[in-house]
């Protein structure tokens, strides 16, 4: 690899046409191998078959783009932040999108291929037929378990019944019993906790930090990292 | 994993095969690792002296209204006790933002030391939680972080930390709860480790909080509650004193990450044309807001607050348990 090959693929391969890409990638075995794996990958989706997005689904995104950023910017954000692979950089172009649907965009940019997606192509481009074979294991009708496979794992699981004849002796029911009632003598040694009592005060549920001390709400206030919200300071409901 | 389930596991492993063997000291290497590298988070929370601007987010609940908050500060802290936090910009659906900011900047001691993530006991964190190293990098601030992934064991949320490795600072984090909604977030978006400190003009904080010596003679009976919320144990027992009403005992307990207060005072018996009046009854108020509760009233004569994340039955059998 004579040049470098990062910064070559991400600020001129874009600006190459065909016929210079197919000559460079003649010199560089580096490039070329990154170029086969690229194409492979695209190949792998191009051939995946496309699928609608659920009814229910299009509809929450609709009105989630409608309305003010919520619970789909929250969840989007939550998601780990990842760097976005190097080769997609230049081509992805905030600018010429809709401005309504850049704040999201912008969330997402973060984000690479989820990791299931980038492992079903991988072992698709690995693999293919075998890829395929799981595929279509997965799309097969439910049949009942024959009737002799059940009997055999029946019987490897389910314990013999007791003969009659071998049930258990007197002397081994009154060792279960002397030791069961050892086990509930010697239990409430072992709890850790003292056994709960109606309370020893009264006690009042309020909906208003108002009644709270000073020094109760600084602490409720540092934990939260909010300030308690005197009603005064409450927006009209026209302003929100 | 409990300690002892942890040494039992050990025991068997060692006891197996070699390649078993070779895993577990594996393990061992990597919890070791991690151990360092959150010592280094302890160690670096207040001490490390920056100028930045942080994004905090938090989304709660005011009268039974969802409240979505979300501010910008400035911050100046020396690493060395001085510091000044300066909110610059507010947006709520709810509140009047510009008298908020007022409110938040007045607060800003105590945001500084409870708002945030930290691992207060290293033991209960590996106790109570699972810590990941996501083996990710992110930049924050300019900075290549590294991201961690805590999660209690009832995975009722996570932390998300972005952790810088040079300066072992917390520089993004987000707890996650169990629908994947972030309930709230802290990110640097500036960060200045060079900055010019000396003339910083500190934030004036008139409370004091001084740790109480074990053997230090008290006008009174301390309380000690027994039944904790789970995973939680006494860490701290600090007196503060100033103006937000006399001095008050408090007791800090933890599970690793989350805090627990308790306070505890005489209470003042009311007099009438100088006669002492009957002493108040025993009677506490419970306020829940968001995942937080709060406990306040006078019991057996002494004023008592309780503030953490547990329920409001925790709480009350926690301070029901802890009488003198």
């Amino acid at each position: 690899m004579a040049h470098d090959c990062s910064s070559f693929r991400q600020e001129i391969w874009p600006t190459l046409d065909e016929s210079s890409r197919a000559e460079h990638l003649a010199k560089c075995e580096d490039c070329a191998r990154w170029s086969e794996t690229w194409s492979q990958r695209a190949r792998a989706l191009r051939s995946l078959e496309p699928v609608a997005a659920p009814d229910a689904l299009t509809e929450r995104v609709s009105a989630e783009l409608a309305g003010p950023p919520s619970r789909l910017g929250r969840y989007l954000e939550a998601l780990v932040r990842l760097e976005v692979p190097e080769e997609l950089e230049p081509r992805i172009e905030l600018e010429e999108l809709g401005a309504r649907s850049a704040p999201f965009l912008r969330t997402l940019d973060y984000h690479r291929v989820p990791g299931v997606l980038e492992r079903l192509v991988a072992e698709e481009i690995a693999d293919p037929s075998a890829a395929r074979a799981r595929r279509f294991v997965g799309d097969l009708e439910d049949v009942d378990t024959p009737t002799a496979l059940q009997g055999r794992v029946r019987a490897w699981f389910i314990r013999p019944r007791v003969r009659p004849g071998q049930g258990p002796s007197l002397r081994r029911v009154v060792g279960l019993t002397a030791a069961a009632a050892a086990v509930w003598m010697l239990l409430p040694l072992f709890r850790s906790e003292p056994a709960r009592s109606p309370r020893n005060f009264r006690v009042v549920y309020v909906e208003s930090a108002e009644g709270l001390s000073p020094m109760a709400r600084a602490l409720a206030e540092g934990l939260s990292g909010t300030a308690s919200v005197h009603p005064t300071l409450l927006k009209s409901a026209g302003d929100r | 994993m409990k300690p002892v389930a942890s040494i039992l596991a050990l025991a068997i492993a060692i006891s197996s095969c070699d390649d078993t063997t070779q895993v577990v000291v594996e393990h061992q290497q990597q919890v070791s690792g991690q151990t360092s590298v959150l010592h280094r988070v302890q160690a670096s929370r207040l001490s490390t002296p920056h100028r930045g601007v942080r994004r905090y987010q938090v989304h709660g609940e005011v009268r039974g209204a969802e409240h979505a908050l979300s501010y910008l500060e400035e911050i100046a802290d020396d690493g060395n006790g001085c510091f000044r936090i300066r909110p610059v910009e507010v947006t709520s659906n709810l509140v009047d933002t510009f008298l908020y900011r007022g409110l938040l900047e007045e607060r800003q001691a105590f945001l500084r030391r409870y708002r945030d993530v930290q691992l207060r006991d290293l033991e209960l964190v590996f106790a109570n939680y699972e810590v990941r190293d996501l083996g990710l990098e992110e930049e924050v601030a300019g900075r290549t972080c590294e991201l961690l992934s805590i999660t209690p064991h009832d995975g009722t949320r996570r932390y998300e930390l972005a952790v810088d490795p040079e300066t072992a600072m917390v520089l993004r984090y987000a707890e996650i709860d169990s629908d994947g909604l972030i309930a709230r977030s802290m990110e640097y978006l500036e960060l200045d480790l060079e900055a010019d400190l000396d003339n910083l003009d500190c934030f004036e904080n008139t409370i004091s909080e001084q740790p109480v010596d074990a053997e230090e003679d008290l006008d009174y009976e301390p309380w000690d509650p027994r039944v904790l919320p789970d995973g939680y144990r006494a860490v701290e027992t600090t007196r503060i004193a100033g103006p937000l009403g006399g001095r008050w005992l408090k007791k800090t307990y933890t599970d690793g990450i989350e805090a627990l207060f308790l306070l505890q005072r005489e209470a003042v018996q009311a007099h009438v044309a100088g006669v002492p009046s009957a002493p108040a009854p025993d009677e506490v108020m419970v306020y829940t807001e968001g995942v937080l509760t709060v406990v306040q009233g006078t019991i057996a004569g002494s004023e008592i607050i309780a503030v953490g994340r547990a329920s409001a039955d925790e709480l009350l059998t926690f301070l029901d348990s802890g009488k003198p």
